[in-house]
């Protein structure tokens, strides 16, 4: 367990430094001044020391000069009320690991003692302060920025159910939601009273680097509104835009589930407008996973499409395409699904004769 | 070294005489700007500026690009106007007229003010990010802040130069030449700052760039001097300067303004080209 040395004239700092420390699971000793300091560092073994600046009878840059001149490399962080740049670029040429200004957050002493020590940071949850703990978001899949709330009502009903929706109405709202947790995909209205839209994106990036930023214009701005942008979803919008804009930038991944030789549809949600589209892409999706198939060396391909509505034209559609693209690698495939499937696909020749199950576990999956 | 304090106490002194005699001649905000400015200093509505802006080409088409940055181009000024805030409104007029006075014809200062303003408008994009991020400062100012702060540097230059005309001989090399515009830039950034009527955040960077102000933490003023240590490190930069008091300012500023390691090293990435970008429009 690590050893921490907080030494410091200030018995208030002491107590609250030891206390932070004692939370994290380390064990933590005191001392008063740099005479102390150098006493305790010679009778026993630290893993880190927090250091004050200004102390009597030994300052901290004079103790930490005595440490580096009789070879102790003990990591050093100050922790210290004195910004003056000259006394700090003293300190760092004396070799110290970090520099915390008081008055400190907990969450930032915590962060730069485990930095230090080269430990993993707590979760994020367990922070106290952290803005997900305080009431802030905590991330997740779409992160809509738009000053007007309707918009994010009637984007709202749009969306699955499944998926997690925040929404913020300005700048400010928008960074804090950012700063919570990870977004897939950030909707940003690119004409907001007061906000230079391109600016925030820039900031969103910063501390979004995995999200995709899609822009929020109006039909009439055309294509040049999304330059810049990961994509543009133009408003008004409606369930047909709405459904293009998730197959773009989630159902790609989220359609279909691929392990081995056996692909799992995911459910459609949404208007029967989008039904087409999501059929489409699941044909899409299943001819490269095929050929992934074929290119591993199985013999046989499972579509599990239990997930799948019964549609009578659509799905005996999809499986006679995908059943040609099994043939052409000479594979075969296997169908899992629903009863209703079953009894659409029984009506034609072509898909009547394919090996149907109820259940993975038939297919010995 | 002697050299450059003698010359910068010699141009510093030849400043504070001509203050003193107010016979500094200092570039003067363009009539419409200062009208501008003034009615919106009144509280009047954004809409009032719009006869002041539209006699000044230059400034119009500042702040209809201010405006456009956000997303869709405005279809009038009167529409650009109402897309900004006050603040950021001021901070076009203003940015107009500080590029006015990084602009020398010059060839000797031409190349060094266009990369000095390239530097500012760095850390002035830098500054705004980090406090709007940061949540607790208003970007707009410091965005002001961290572009004036070095608005002293060109017009040194050229005073500079006209006491090598002066003197009918090249006074210093080029590398020197800098160092005397940084040491002595200062107080002709201050008397520019007063008779522009700047924020008083701005006319605290220029007065200081180097330390930090621990009483605000959270300024504009100090965001605007961590971007302006973070550009150098960025090498966004012309001239030298100090790197050890460089890193101490850094490692001070992030804690005192508590920033995000990882989202500065994207931001920093592609300082450069943003200011390019920025520069060129």
């Amino acid at each position: 367990m690590p050893i921490i040395l907080t030494v410091d004239d200030s018995a208030a700092i002491r107590s609250i430094v030891s206390k932070q420390v004692k939370v994290l699971g380390f064990e933590v000793d005191q001392a008063k001044d740099g005479v102390e300091g150098l006493e305790k560092l010679a009778a026993g073994s630290y893993d880190m020391v927090l250091l004050d600046v200004t102390m009597p009878n030994l300052d901290g840059p004079g103790m930490l000069e005595k440490m580096r001149a009789g070879g102790d490399r003990t990591p050093v962080v100050m922790l210290t009320s004195e910004s003056k740049k000259g006394i700090i670029a003293s300190v760092m040429k004396l070799g110290i690991d970090d520099y915390i200004l008081k008055p400190f957050k907990p969450d930032e002493l915590r962060a730069k003692i485990l930095k230090t020590l080269k430990l993993e940071a707590a979760p994020a949850a367990t922070s106290a302060e952290s803005p997900a703990a305080s009431g802030g978001a905590s991330g997740g899949d779409l992160l809509c920025i738009d000053d007007m709330p309707n918009v994010h009502k009637k984007l709202q009903s749009f969306l699955p159910d499944q998926l997690s929706f925040t929404g913020a109405t300005s700048s400010a709202e928008a960074i804090q939601a950012c700063k919570g947790g990870a977004f897939k995909v950030i909707l940003l209205d690119t004409v907001i009273p007061g906000v230079d839209s391109a600016v925030l994106m820039q900031q969103l990036r910063a501390l979004q680097p995995g999200a995709k930023v899609v822009a929020l214009a109006l039909r009439s701005a055309g294509e040049s509104a999304g330059q810049g942008y990961d994509g543009l979803l133009g408003k008004p919008f409606n369930s047909e835009s709405v459904e293009d804009f998730m197959m773009q930038h989630f159902q790609s991944q989220d359609a279909l589930t691929c392990e081995e030789n056996r692909a799992v549809a995911s459910p459609f949600h949404g208007s029967e407008d989008g039904l087409k589209r999501y059929f489409q892409r699941l044909e899409q999706l299943m001819a490269e996973f095929v050929g992934k198939a074929a290119d591993a060396c199985h013999d046989e391909v499972v579509f599990d499409m239990r997930a799948v509505p019964a549609q009578p034209k659509e799905a005996p559609a999809l499986v006679m395409a995908i059943d040609k693209q099994v043939k052409n690698f000479g594979m075969r495939l296997t169908l899992v699904g629903t009863p209703e499937i079953q009894g659409v696909l029984s009506g034609i020749a072509e898909t009547a004769a394919l090996p149907f199950h109820t259940s993975l576990e038939a297919v010995g999956c | 070294m002697a050299l450059v304090e003698d010359l910068s106490e010699r141009l510093q002194g030849i400043v504070g005489a001509r203050l003193q005699s107010d016979a500094l001649v200092l570039p003067s905000l363009p009539g419409p700007a200062a009208r501008a400015l003034e009615a919106l200093d009144q509280g009047g509505e954004p809409r009032s500026v719009v006869p002041h802006l539209s006699r000044c080409p230059l400034l119009a088409v500042q702040v209809l690009q201010a405006a456009a940055a956000g997303g869709e181009a405005p279809g009038s000024l009167l529409e650009a106007v109402g897309a900004l805030t006050p603040q950021r409104l001021k901070g076009a007029v203003v940015a107009a007229c500080a590029h006015q006075v990084f602009e020398s014809r010059d060839p000797r200062i031409a190349r060094t003010s266009q990369r000095l303003w390239q530097h500012s408008i760095g850390v002035a994009l830098l500054a705004r990010d980090l406090a709007a991020l940061s949540g607790g400062s208003d970007p707009e100012l410091a965005f002001l802040a961290g572009l004036l702060h070095d608005v002293g540097k060109p017009l040194a230059a050229s005073l500079l130069l006209e006491a090598e005309r002066m003197s009918q001989r090249r006074l210093v090399d080029s590398d020197t030449w800098l160092e005397v515009v940084r040491a002595s830039h200062q107080s002709l950034g201050l008397a520019l700052a007063e008779r522009w009527g700047l924020p008083t955040e701005v006319v605290e960077v220029i007065m200081d760039v180097t330390e930090f102000d621990v009483s605000q933490r959270s300024s504009p003023a100090n965001f605007a001097r961590f971007a302006n240590a973070a550009a150098k490190q960025a090498g966004l930069y012309e001239g030298s300067y100090d790197v050890e008091d460089n890193d101490a300012l850094l490692m001070i500023g992030r804690s005192m303004l508590d920033i995000d390691d990882a989202a500065l090293e994207r931001l920093c990435a592609n300082l450069e080209d943003r200011s390019s970008e920025e520069k060129a429009a």
